[in-house]
């Protein structure tokens, strides 16, 4: 893990409000494609901010693909932070920390695999799909839920045999949400990466059916390395932080908070 | 006199705690240490603080715990942590060889029990105790003692016995006169102060119509508090004889450079390491660097001039 300056290679729009951002690391002394840097596991994130001293905090962003040392990201604008990554264009320069968290334990996901995704809950898992179709012990389905017109799918032709689409305005695919695609027990092992409701959906489902789960948890946080407990989330032992103990965690061990 | 070219000595007595430069990192932002592992080693700091340690262990707020402001970060952690006889049996053997210059945070929210953990935390092998007197993020506790002098002395009056470690004393901003609680803290036993916590603010979710934190309010950091920190420190080390230790807002050399030149014997940098985990470290080069460009040898030169 380290904190380094990065340059943007690439920072495209891929649907309204999804970017997807490709940068290098500054640092001459990196060879492009070398992949000699620290290992990015899938499931991992980093830390992102740019060079203006505002927005103050940066901003976790988990891991989309890895080119050699070239890092990818497939991100939402939601905010100020995530806006001013936005506009940064080929050639800006933004602070990475990372690879922050703990990441998907690949070697344990074999079989029938589904992967779950509700809207920009999609970004981690390309990566991981790819890391999967490398170890050849799973049959990788992505389940992919969307508010309208699906995005990032193309990612997946080349590792998932079996993507299938909801959206909840029937743009595309199957209208309804991401429950609507799949039975849980035509599945060995279920990892889910999306929003609260879809999250605490999957894992219901999941527990129902005695079918294990893995969640990946988003937190807002401001150091993303261990140091200030802001990300922690209630847990079957304790308060535990996404940022390091985190961002997957076994689905039954997770507590999720009575809705607002 | 040293010769104009020699390296500038960072170094500060404390309290009699000597600490080789005065960049401390603040409780409640530096884990327990062991996290900034992997960007560098916390002996090349002064110090650090370990995350605030209560008698019992306490799991902290639920809800939203941070809020991104201008210039600035709302936090309402709620001292998340193990409790002092777990920080004293697990994780002290483990942190102790990290720092030459161990400082244990102690909280509470009842006399009794900062006593009882003072007594336990002081008589482990910890350098200093910096007692919290200002989270404004604990029901009924914390800040309650450190808003007025009768109620601040009265804690540290009854802690002062049952901590053989030198007691640093942290105050609230937030109190109506910080400077009257900073000579009745002295007066009942601290040994030197620390200043200022956060402070406590408020943020409004306009489309939910309702307090982003459960707790309504949350302690305010950041660079947005700094100029006023800084004044706070100037004011409460010409009010008091004890060292003070000066910290709001730093990010630069030339911060830590300010709040000593406004009196303050050393400093402890927060928020800041959060954004850039790896800056720390850059703050003691900067200074020392500062101070060779300026000619100043010794701290002592430029402490409380302003």
């Amino acid at each position: 893990m380290t904190t380094e300056l990065y340059t943007v290679l690439a920072n495209d729009l891929v649907a309204p409000g999804i970017l997807r951002m490709t940068v290098r690391s500054s640092d001459p002394s990196v060879a492009p494609g070398a992949g000699t840097r620290t290992p990015v596991l899938p499931g991992q994130f980093h830390m992102l901010k740019t060079l203006a001293p505002e927005p103050l905090l940066a901003r976790p962003i988990s891991i989309h693909e890895v080119a050699g040392d070239d890092l990818r990201f497939l991100y939402e604008v939601k905010g100020p932070g995530t806006q001013a990554l936005a506009d940064l264009a080929a050639g800006g320069s933004l602070r990475i920390t990372g690879p922050c968290g703990n990441g998907f334990a690949v070697d344990e996901l074999a079989g029938r695999v589904l992967l779950v995704a509700g809207g920009i809950g999609i970004a981690p898992f390309p990566y991981l799909a790819r890391a999967l179709h490398q170890a050849g012990n799973a049959r990788v389905t992505l389940a992919a839920g969307f508010r309208s017109l699906p995005y990032g799918l193309d990612d997946f032709a080349a590792h998932v045999p079996d993507i299938r689409v909801a959206s909840e305005d029937g743009s595309a695919g199957v209208k309804g949400r991401v429950p609507v695609l799949f039975d849980p027990r035509d599945f060995d092992i279920v990892v889910a990466c999306g929003p609260v409701p879809m999250m605490r959906a999957v894992q219901g489902i999941c527990a129902a059916a005695g079918i294990r789960c893995v969640l990946s948890m988003e937190a807002r946080m401001a150091c993303g390395v261990g140091l200030c407990l802001g990300c922690t989330i209630r847990t079957t032992t304790g308060m535990r932080r996404v940022c390091v103990d985190g961002p997957v965690f076994p689905a039954e061990e997770v507590i999720f908070d009575a809705a607002r | 006199m040293p010769p104009a070219d020699a390296a500038p000595d960072l170094s500060v007595n404390l309290c009699g705690v000597v600490l080789k430069n005065p960049v401390i990192a603040a409780s409640g932002t530096f884990g327990m240490g062991e996290e900034v592992l992997p960007f560098y080693h916390p002996s090349v700091l002064g110090g650090f603080c370990t995350k605030g340690l209560t008698l019992r262990p306490r799991e902290g707020n639920p809800g939203i715990r941070l809020h991104e402001t201008r210039a600035g970060l709302m936090n309402s952690i709620g001292l998340q942590n193990p409790g002092v006889r777990a920080f004293v049996d697990e994780i002290l053997p483990r942190i102790r060889g990290l720092t030459p210059v161990l400082i244990a945070n102690v909280g509470g929210s009842e006399i009794d029990d900062y006593v009882e953990a003072v007594g336990i935390v002081a008589a482990a092998d910890v350098d200093l105790i910096e007692l919290n007197i200002s989270c404004p993020n604990v029901k009924c506790g914390g800040m309650a003692f450190g808003m007025e002098p009768a109620t601040a002395a009265a804690v540290v009056r009854a802690v002062r016995p049952a901590c053989g470690k030198p007691l640093m004393v942290k105050l609230s901003p937030n109190a109506h006169d910080i400077c009257a609680v900073a000579r009745a803290c002295e007066e009942a036993g601290a040994d030197a102060l620390s200043l200022v916590n956060t402070f406590n603010a408020l943020a409004i979710d306009v489309h939910a119509r309702r307090a982003v934190f459960d707790n309504v309010t949350a302690g305010l950091s950041g660079p947005a508090i700094l100029p006023i920190a800084m004044r706070m420190t100037r004011d409460v080390a010409r009010a008091v004889r004890v060292p003070v230790v000066g910290m709001g807002g730093i990010e630069t050399g030339e911060d830590a450079a300010a709040f000593i030149m406004a009196g303050a014997t050393a400093v402890q940098v927060g928020t800041a390491g959060l954004v850039r985990p790896d800056l720390l470290p850059r703050i003691v080069d900067e200074l020392a660097a500062f101070m060779a460009r300026e000619g100043i040898h010794d701290l002592a030169a430029i402490r409380g001039i302003v």
